[in-house]
């Protein structure tokens, strides 16, 4: 016979394991002649059972959108980064603030390339028989440490800037020979003019090497203390995106055209895959959750990149997120990269900035397909789309206008103002539905093209359809 | 990530996150942690999946893995600073069943709970998530006969401050 404890803790074990035939036996003795043990085990039963009946909560919504994103690769996968960075934007806006634009706040002009590496070819060093002319609006390297650029094909013209070894430029014009030379009319970011192809030994420009198996990449991104976080990444051919580390291999600062020029030539050589990525867990950062992204974003012509850094894990993460869409614009080449070749850098260029600005509402779990990689990921993702997308910014009662090249754009207050009441009365219009996601992105115009960056995906702190600045509505 | 794996990953947070955020408040007494848990244990599931090496039974191996970072979490607290604040979703909002004797019956629970050990109070909480103790065993790394005989220590406990103070009728 067994004491009452351990008929106790028979019943509590059978709750989880089968009991040996042992067990049962001697237990069904004990209870058999036992009311109060039979008592027990009723309510050992009926706990367990109200264990699993407990009020269950599920968790916040920013998780379902944190773990979205990372599934999707949808831009920059550090979601804790991107939300504060969504969240700065916003309040920015709100409070009439800068809105610092594609290049500016997430500084991509610093972002350099070396394409021939790491293989340290390119430079011929027999002296070449007159090489076929290089394709004009192709492209072409530059071969020797400093090569002038000139206003004519002359010599003894002005010169108008330096090219170094490795910048890769567009062939506007050549080859022409004139003043004992053999000139090519070349392009780097703002910089236009003509240069000399070769000297008597040596060729200064030459033929963009063969897509090797790598490309080298140097992104720096200013914070807003000033302090600069810099990483350099290698695009490997099969679409790996990885950091080599420590380097002393040279960079080049590349304007955006630069930056431009090296995506259009990645996706045209093949290079650039779709969704590239990289997903790492650094040595030292246990539990983290590092992804490097590189796509491309274009509604149409000219290609805007940009990219995102870690700040919650400085010591490893780049979240390079090259935009959207590269699969729909790899059909598209090459005429869809060629937009703006023939821009006159010496005028000027106002772009038209709108901030297209999305809202969602509707039960959780709503997305808009705006939130998604592409439109392939539309297309196989089943998820109930939310009841509405309202969209203020087609037309946004305020365009920002500034010139090329500048860094980012103040609202004045009336615009900040017509922001907020636009969100405001959105609020207002849906009633007592959550705003489930906000979609901020920037529409630029110019003659030639337009075309769209995404700044965020889901902003945090839209609890309600009140202001979501937090006015008293 | 192809878009039909992104998919997968996404129907299985619809499927699993109330169950896997509920066990994760119930075992680790706080909302932070619990959160921060959660959307790690999801995490891994993108990268296992991305990996190829999508679970077979994702309800049982996204508890498993929550159910280990509870554990180790104990081990490191490392709650990341919230910088921005919270969103609400829908979800949150009071369901019919919550009332308030709901509400009540919980808090009795969660006392309860309380006075367990993490490890003890994780097994208990994964048996109530439906999972049998060879199953609990086998996700908590121990064996069957010390999860057994951690579980029942731990359902007499519960049975003795539930009775005592009334609750869980």
């Amino acid at each position: 016979m067994i004491d009452h404890r351990t008929a106790e803790s028979l019943m509590a074990a059978a709750i989880d394991f089968p009991l040996l035939p042992d067990e049962q036996v001697t237990l069904d003795a004990h209870l058999a002649s036992c009311d109060r043990c039979r008592t027990v085990g009723a309510q050992l039963r009926r706990h367990s059972l109200v264990l699993g009946e407990m009020a269950t909560e599920g968790a916040p919504m920013r998780i379902r959108s944190a773990v979205a994103a990372a599934a999707l690769q949808a831009g920059a996968t550090n979601q804790r980064f991107m939300l504060l960075l969504a969240a700065a934007l916003l309040a920015a806006a709100a409070i009439g603030g800068a809105i610092v634009v594609g290049s500016g706040i997430l500084d991509l002009d610093d972002l350099s390339i070396n394409p021939d590496l790491p293989s340290p070819s390119a430079a011929s060093s027999e002296a070449p028989a007159l090489p076929p002319a290089l394709p004009p609006s192709g492209f072409a390297q530059v071969k020797v440490s400093e090569l002038s650029v000139r206003s004519e094909p002359q010599a003894s013209a002005a010169q108008v800037g330096t090219l170094e070894e490795g910048d890769v430029v567009s062939i506007l014009e050549g080859q022409t020979a004139a003043d004992d030379q053999v000139w090519y009319r070349v392009r780097l970011g703002e910089l236009t003019g003509w240069a000399t192809a070769r000297d008597s030994s040596t060729e200064w420009i030459g033929e963009l090497p063969e897509p090797s198996s790598a490309w080298v990449l140097r992104v720096q991104r200013q914070y807003p203390t000033g302090a600069l976080n810099d990483m350099t990444v290698v695009l490997y051919s099969d679409g790996r995106l990885v950091s080599p580390g420590p380097s002393g291999w040279e960079q080049r600062r590349l304007t955006d055209e630069g930056t431009r020029l090296f995506v259009q030539e990645a996706v045209r050589s093949g290079l650039l895959e779709v969704d590239a990525e990289y997903v790492t867990e650094p040595p030292g950062y246990e539990g983290g959750y590092v992804s490097w992204s590189i796509s491309v974003v274009a509604e149409q012509g000219p290609v805007m990149v940009s990219a995102l850094s870690s700040s919650d894990a400085p010591e490893s993460a780049l979240v390079v997120a090259l935009a959207e869409r590269l699969s729909a614009l790899a059909n598209e080449l090459p005429t869809a990269w060629l937009v703006d070749a023939d821009r006159t850098p010496e005028t000027p260029e106002v772009l038209t900035y709108n901030l297209v600005v999305s809202l969602g509402f509707g039960a959780l779990g709503d997305f808009g397909p705006e939130d998604f990689l592409g439109d392939a990921d539309v297309d196989t993702i089943e998820l109930p789309l939310p009841t509405s997308v309202l969209e203020i910014g087609d037309p946004l009662p305020f365009s920002v206008k500034f010139p090329l090249g500048a860094r980012c754009a103040s609202l004045t207050p009336a615009e900040a103002n017509a922001l907020r009441e636009a969100f405001y009365s959105l609020g207002m219009a849906r009633g007592e539905q959550d705003v489930s996601y906000v979609d901020v992105r920037l529409r630029w115009a110019s003659q030639n093209s337009t075309a769209m960056l995404k700044l965020n995906a889901v902003p945090p702190g839209m609890d309600s359809c009140v202001n979501p600045y937090g006015g008293t509505g | 990530m192809a878009g039909t794996r992104a998919a997968s990953v996404i129907a299985a947070y619809d499927d699993h996150q109330r169950d896997l955020f509920s066990f994760l408040l119930a075992t680790t007494r706080n909302r932070q942690v619990a959160e921060d848990l959660v959307q790690e244990t999801f995490l891994r599931l993108v990268r296992e999946t991305r990996a190829g090496r999508a679970p077979d039974n994702n309800r049982t191996w996204l508890f498993q893995v929550a159910a280990n970072l509870a554990a180790s979490r104990g081990r490191r607290l490392t709650v990341a600073v919230r910088a921005m604040s919270r969103m609400r979703g829908p979800d949150d909002a009071a369901s019919p069943e919550s009332g308030y004797l709901k509400q009540e019956q919980n808090r009795e629970l969660d006392v309860a709970l309380g006075t367990l050990s993490l490890d003890a109070r994780r097994a208990v909480l994964l048996a109530a998530q439906g999972f049998d103790g060879q199953e609990i065993a086998q996700m908590i790394g121990r064996t069957p006969p010390a999860t057994r005989s951690l579980m029942w220590r731990a359902r007499l406990q519960l049975r003795e401050l539930l009775e005592t103070t009334g609750g869980a009728r």
